[in-house]
């Protein structure tokens, strides 16, 4: 499905700066950018105010991961200097006008569902964001070991040698840059002579105990993906989103397959409106 | 009668029309009890509003991501089949023996219920041999419920109930098998000689900003409540690991592997990674085969399911073995435990029956 594009140099570049706001944005569950999931609906520039709509693979999906999903499109897409109005909207969904609402009056988990809640969402973050270190570590260690890494060398590895690393290729590059950003994020130990493999928590793990170690690692990685495979799938089916091939996955992420962009320009100051 | 073949593996039909039990290639039979099937009316005509429509358009998104294609129904067939093509698709196509029909309720969808009990019975009482009928029951009906639960024994004879903790009721988006009326039901089930609870789990259930899919709850009722088993339908997925932590701890949980089945079509590499992650943490006495009818059908998820093997990388990891003895147990051995079925002499009272449904 093509994507509508103006002409416009200021419009596109705005468009671009959207969609890269929004490709920061990942399913909590899934750890994989909305634009690439296909979740991104359509996207609205009129002069500084922008407004984002989106979909789920399900009518049923959580409404704290949707929650999730609304605010953080909502504060990506705010940090942009022009912007002054951010709209989110998720469609078709069994909670959907109150997650709208709730994003659009500023409102916060438990009071966009007063009752129902017992917290706020940081807990449910922090457990998706563990296991998101723990599939990107080990989807990392699976890329080292193939290339011939044993787990000796791995448990030694330092941050400064696992930054310059060469030859990984770009899928192995990839996954360093990921698997780097998750630990800054969880704001693990940075230094270049701190050993790059350690556990959530940040303990080392000794030689002995890799083996078992990277069992669990696997076990959260195939459950992502599992998941992740599940829900693309649901996506396709409900939407009628035909299936990307490899060779246009870079395209479908850059752009996404189905979103609608828009841009307008906002009408002189001194018009009517 | 015609048989549509989708693989190598020998199946025999009964010269005299009777009802196909599943032959191995070797000439073994397995006797199959479908642990989770359905018989549902999601027809527009008894949807009550929207959420009625996405339930039942949900489910049919779950059977157009994970069906072969030659399997796909048209949508209206799919919101309301007939009990003919039901145990046709189940009992003749398909290879079923047996197949537990578990109610899911959803009044506040459906103008008569999704599919109740009382709606499952009559087709249970014309097929008794081949129903397991199951109970339902919901902790927010207090104590009315619970006289409900008693009915449903005395009436039914139900020896299980399948437990939808994410149920929506009026205000409530559901509840957790912790609750503590949820824990009277269960010493009720206790008392009354219910012991088989299955659970089904899903995304709306309370507190919401906790994890939906969490299984920590079963592990706590799992323990308070030892003499009753706790079948975790769809093996907890997609907290599939947690799911397995509590399982190797507690002996009375056990894995429903509806859901988790369809994967040998789409990603087999998957499926190879839930069955001997299973195999490794609960072993193979505790994982119950289900199609999910109608969402999936029982015979190309036999038909694959049989013919899989799971690959040598991952039988070395794990220790798992996918072997025939094992398959037995997972189609039918271990339900037929859980419900107090003689498989022999079950196979003796149905090869003497014929079913009277009319070729495809």
């Amino acid at each position: 499905m093509p994507l509508t594009r103006l002409a416009e140099d200021e419009g596109s570049e705005r468009v671009s700066a959207v969609w890269l706001r929004l490709g920061m944005v990942c399913d909590p569950e899934l750890d994989e950018p909305i634009t690439d999931l296909g979740f991104v609906d359509q996207v609205r520039i009129d002069g500084n105010e922008v407004a984002v709509s989106f979909r789920l693979p399900t009518y049923w999906c959580a409404p704290n991961f949707a929650f999730i999903i609304a605010s953080d499109i909502h504060e990506r897409v705010a940090e942009l200097s022009w912007v002054e109005r951010v709209q989110v909207r998720l469609r078709d969904h069994c909670v959907e006008e109150a997650i709208t609402n709730g994003i659009t009056l500023g409102r916060s988990f438990e009071e966009t569902f007063p009752g129902e809640a017992t917290g706020d969402l940081t807990h449910i973050r922090a457990v998706f964001r563990r296991k998101a270190f723990m599939t990107r570590q080990e989807q990392l260690l699976s890329c080292l070991r193939g290339s011939g890494w044993s787990a000796d060398s791995l448990v030694c590895l330092t941050i400064q040698e696992l930054c310059d690393l060469t030859g990984l290729g770009p899928d192995g590059n990839r996954l360093r840059d990921r698997y780097l950003a998750v630990r800054l994020e969880l704001t693990l130990p940075s230094k270049g002579n701190q050993r790059a493999i350690t556990t959530a928590e940040g303990a080392t793990i000794a030689v002995e105990a890799f083996e078992a170690y990277v069992r669990t690692l696997r076990s959260c990685r195939m459950n992502m993906e599992i998941n992740t495979h599940f829900c693309r799938g649901l996506l396709r089916v409900r939407y009628a989103v035909p299936d990307p091939d490899g060779s246009q996955q870079a395209a479908a992420s850059e752009h996404g397959p189905v979103a609608r962009l828009e841009w307008h320009k906002s009408p002189p100051a001194d018009s009517v409106s | 009668m015609t048989v549509r073949k989708h693989d190598d593996c020998a199946h025999v039909h009964e010269a005299n029309g009777g009802i196909p039990m599943y032959v191995t290639p070797r000439g073994e039979e397995i006797f199959i009890i479908d642990g989770h099937t359905h018989f549902w009316d999601g027809s527009p005509q008894n949807q009550r509003n929207r959420h009625g429509a996405e339930f039942i358009d949900c489910f049919y998104d779950y059977h157009r991501n994970l069906s072969p294609a030659d399997y796909l129904w048209p949508k209206d067939k799919f919101q309301k089949y007939s009990e003919e093509t039901m145990m046709r698709d189940v009992f003749v196509d398909g290879y079923d023996d047996m197949a537990i029909l578990q109610p899911t309720y959803l009044s506040d969808f459906y103008v008569k219920g999704f599919n109740t009990t009382e709606q499952n019975a009559v087709v249970a009482k014309k097929y008794p041999d081949r129903f397991i009928l199951n109970g339902a029951f919901d902790p927010r009906d207090g104590d009315r419920g619970l006289d409900y639960l008693q009915e449903l024994v005395e009436r039914f004879k139900i020896r299980g109930v399948k437990l939808y903790t994410a149920e929506w009721k009026g205000d409530s988006k559901g509840w957790k098998l912790t609750d503590r009326w949820s824990c009277q039901y269960l010493e009720k089930c206790q008392q009354l000689g219910v012991k088989n609870i299955h659970v089904h789990k899903g995304p709306t259930i309370l507190p919401l900003n906790l994890d939906a899919f969490d299984v920590r709850d079963v592990d706590e009722v799992a323990t308070s409540f030892p003499e009753l088993n706790f079948i975790v339908e769809h093996v907890g997925l997609p907290r599939l690991d947690d799911f397995c932590w509590i399982a190797t701890q507690e002996k009375n949980v056990y894995g429903g592997l509806a859901v988790a089945m369809p994967f040998i079509h789409t990603r087999p590499a998957y499926f190879a990674h839930i069955v001997s992650e299973l195999l490794y943490w609960l072993g193979s006495d505790r994982l119950l085969y289900g199609s999910d009818y109608a969402i999936w059908h029982p015979r190309w998820i036999i038909d694959k399911f049989m013919a899989f093997e799971l690959p040598e990388d991952v039988k070395k990891e794990t220790g798992a073995d996918l072997s025939i003895d094992v398959k037995k147990k997972i189609l039918g051995e271990n339900a037929a435990r859980l419900y107090g079925i003689d498989i022999e002499a079950q196979k003796v009272k149905l090869k003497n029956q014929r079913l009277a449904v009319s070729a495809v």
